[in-house]
């Protein structure tokens, strides 16, 4: 620290702190809790993935089953890219799953109406993003508490796409979306590049641009950040809209995987996107956290259940082992703070 | 630094509980093959993906597929859809098992489509599938490069017009019958209450309203109906998880509405026999297990299977209930197995 320059007139000058170079400010942030907690969930991943290769040493890291694994994580993977913002500015989307199965019958009907494939995708994710937004408006405008929003949204959704779909699904037997599902690069399926490249812009967006700061300077502190200038109303329906259309974009990856529309909803993804935000190091309080973290805990609960089947774990042991992760990694991550 | 050390500490001691968990329960879905394995079968392993556990109607077949594993020492391993309608769930288990060098596939789908992909990659690993109870969809199949070497099931809308005759029997001519369906467009679903308004042609029917298989929305939905339509002199569901919401609706309503289900399981012959459930027309969904995995072994051994097989299915109601809960989960009478005599011992 620079001694100040006193000078007669009592004024004191400081020399501005230089700022650390890139490499420094990865030192400081090793050296950090707060990364720490982030990462733990990666820590958590290395150690299951040990863990059930000693179960089952050959198959469980087969290219075959890693490719099975990186297939049935992508769209949970990019559910918690949605919920992930959303939990930064203090909310949370209990609505994902609903609003996946609305885009999927959005697309469904879309298809059977003999409609270009483009068009189908495109409305599924714009009814993913109006949804999204309705869910941000009520919370933001009305000053409703998320929680409620989004669990109105969710039989809202659901009663939408029953409506839509008659309660029937549409079957979906398309050459492309077959392909995409199918298709993959070395061990890496198309689905799950997508995820990733999802993943990257998202963290980019959130650590670089001036719309992330804001989302988690909403999330840190809603009145401080009002008073500073952050459109916080903004903020929250943004990040319900980035949720919901993540849900569109999910909902045509799980039509492709299963070949039809169903009108169904999938209680399972919702539940698995708050805990794989949790597991990834993201605060239910809101202020603090990336995308990395959520993305890898996505792949952790997916990689467990494989690993479990692999290893020849009864039906029920799997569930027990599932609920006692969460568990754990959630004290672990409470801990590492 | 501490706290990084306590959270090692803490995974490690996790990670050897884990290890332990496996290590006690592995082989635990496995068939005997203590038992003098003839060459023929020794070494053969079949792997089955079927529907929810929650369901004893599979609990049963599972027991079926159990018996004619041990019976032909054969290895068995069966994963169960993790709920009633999660279909990607269920598909992610089918392709985790496709990878692990099984001789056959037993497989009951839970929508005609979503195993597709899965068995696409199971056919072109040159490895046979059996399907049982519920129909893929051939064509749907196909485009996935899949091929079904049998089927073994219960032709479901024979089965809702024995249901559907049974009940215009006991209620006349002129009454008013419910209609509740499982999953919305599940073409088993869909066959039997075709099925059962053919059988029952010139009844009044209400519905069909969906329950998608599960005991408490069918439970809802019979009291919704019984309440929108007082005069209802019964009511029909495509399957017995569901005909059991329907009868604990009607001891509710405290009105005198015949339920009839379909499937024979076990809890809903005993309610048969009290009274409290009219009648279901019963599955044998131990036979269907147990013909699944002989043709799965016969396909195995490279032999020819026949492509289709039809289960039995007989009426249950309260004049031989008592037959068929003495055989269960067996059929009352005999059941010639046409796999057992090909099968290479």
């Amino acid at each position: 620290m620079q001694t100040p320059d006193v000078k007669e007139s009592g004024v004191v000058h400081v020399a501005a702190p230089e700022t650390p170079s890139r490499l420094k400010q990865i030192g400081f942030s090793l050296k950090s809790p707060y990364f720490w907690a982030n990462w733990t969930v990666l820590l958590a991943l290395i150690i299951s993935v040990i863990v059930f290769w000693a179960l089952s040493p050959d198959t469980f890291l087969s290219a075959y089953n890693i490719s099975t694994i990186l297939t049935a994580a992508a769209v949970p993977a990019i559910l918690v890219i949605g919920q992930a913002f959303v939990v930064m500015t203090a909310g949370i989307d209990l609505s994902n799953a609903a609003i996946v199965t609305l885009a999927a019958v959005t697309f469904g009907a879309m298809f059977a109406a003999g409609q270009p494939l483009v068009l189908c995708m495109g409305l599924a994710i714009i009814m993913g993003i109006i949804a999204g937004v309705v869910n941000g408006v009520v919370i933001a405008q009305f000053k409703i508490n998320d929680f409620i929003v989004t669990l109105g949204m969710l039989s809202l959704a659901q009663g939408v796409a029953l409506v839509i779909s008659n309660a029937t699904p549409v079957q979906v037997i398309s050459e492309p979306l077959a392909t995409f599902a199918l298709g993959k690069i070395g061990v890496f399926p198309y689905i799950m590049i997508l995820a990733v490249v999802l993943l990257i812009i998202a963290q980019f967006v959130l650590t670089q641009t001036r719309f992330g700061t804001h989302v988690l300077a909403t999330g840190g502190n809603t009145d401080t950040a009002r008073a500073m200038g952050v459109k916080t109303k903004a903020m929250k329906i943004a990040v319900y809209a980035i949720s919901g259309g993540a849900a569109g974009i999910a909902s045509i990856v799980l039509i492709s995987r299963i070949g039809a529309a169903e009108p169904s909803m999938n209680t399972s993804l919702l539940l698995n996107s708050v805990a794989a935000v949790v597991l990834g190091g993201v605060s239910l309080f809101g202020g603090r956290g990336n995308i990395v973290g959520p993305f890898v805990g996505a792949i952790l609960l997916t990689m467990i259940i494989n690993g479990l089947i692999v290893a020849g774990v009864p039906q029920y042991y799997q569930f027990i082992a599932i609920g006692l992760i969460v568990m754990v990694s959630a004290v672990l991550v409470r801990s590492a703070k | 630094m501490a706290r990084r050390k306590r959270a090692a500490g803490i995974m490690a001691a996790f990670a050897a509980g884990t290890l332990l968990l496996g290590a006690c329960s592995s082989g635990s879905e496995d068939a005997a093959t203590e038992d003098a394995a003839t060459g023929g079968t020794a070494g053969i392993k079949i792997a089955a993906v079927i529907k929810d556990e929650a369901n004893p109607f599979f609990g049963t077949i599972a027991e079926g597929m159990r018996e004619a594993a041990a019976e032909y020492g054969v290895d068995l391993t069966v994963e169960y859809a993790p709920t009633t309608n999660d279909e990607v769930g269920q598909a992610d288990k089918l392709n985790t098992l496709a990878g692990q060098g099984f001789d056959c596939f037993v497989v009951i789908p839970i929508s005609s489509n979503n195993l597709n992909q899965g068995l696409g990659q199971v056919t072109a690993a040159g490895i046979p599938i059996v399907n049982i109870d519920s129909p893929v969809d051939t064509e749907g199949l196909a485009a996935a490069g899949g091929v079904i070497t049998a089927f073994v099931g219960t032709d479901n809308f024979q089965a809702g017009v024995a249901g559907g005759k049974k009940m215009k029997e006991i209620v006349g001519d002129g009454a008013t019958i419910g209609l509740i369906a499982g999953l919305a467009g599940n073409v088993t679903s869909n066959a039997r209450i075709d099925g059962f308004q053919e059988g029952a042609a010139g009844l009044t029917f209400v519905g069909p309203v969906t329950a998608d298989w599960e005991t408490a929305k069918a439970l809802d939905a019979a009291k919704a109906m019984i309440a929108a339509n007082p005069e209802i002199a019964g009511i029909f569901a495509a399957n017995d998880t569901m005909a059991q919401g329907i009868a604990q609706a009607v001891a509710e309503s405290g009105k005198d509405i015949k339920v009839m289900g379909v499937d024979g399981i076990e809890p809903i012959l005993v309610d048969i026999e009290s009274g409290k459930v009219t009648g279901s027309v019963s599955q044998y969904p131990w036979v269907m297990g147990k013909l699944g995995v002989e043709a799965c072994i016969v396909a195995a051994q490279g032999g020819t299977v026949t492509e289709f097989v039809e289960a039995p299915a007989v009426v249950v109601s309260a004049d031989n209930v008592a037959e068929a809960i003495a055989n269960f989960p067996k059929p009352p009478g005999t059941f010639e197995s046409p796999f057992a005599a090909l099968i290479k011992k």
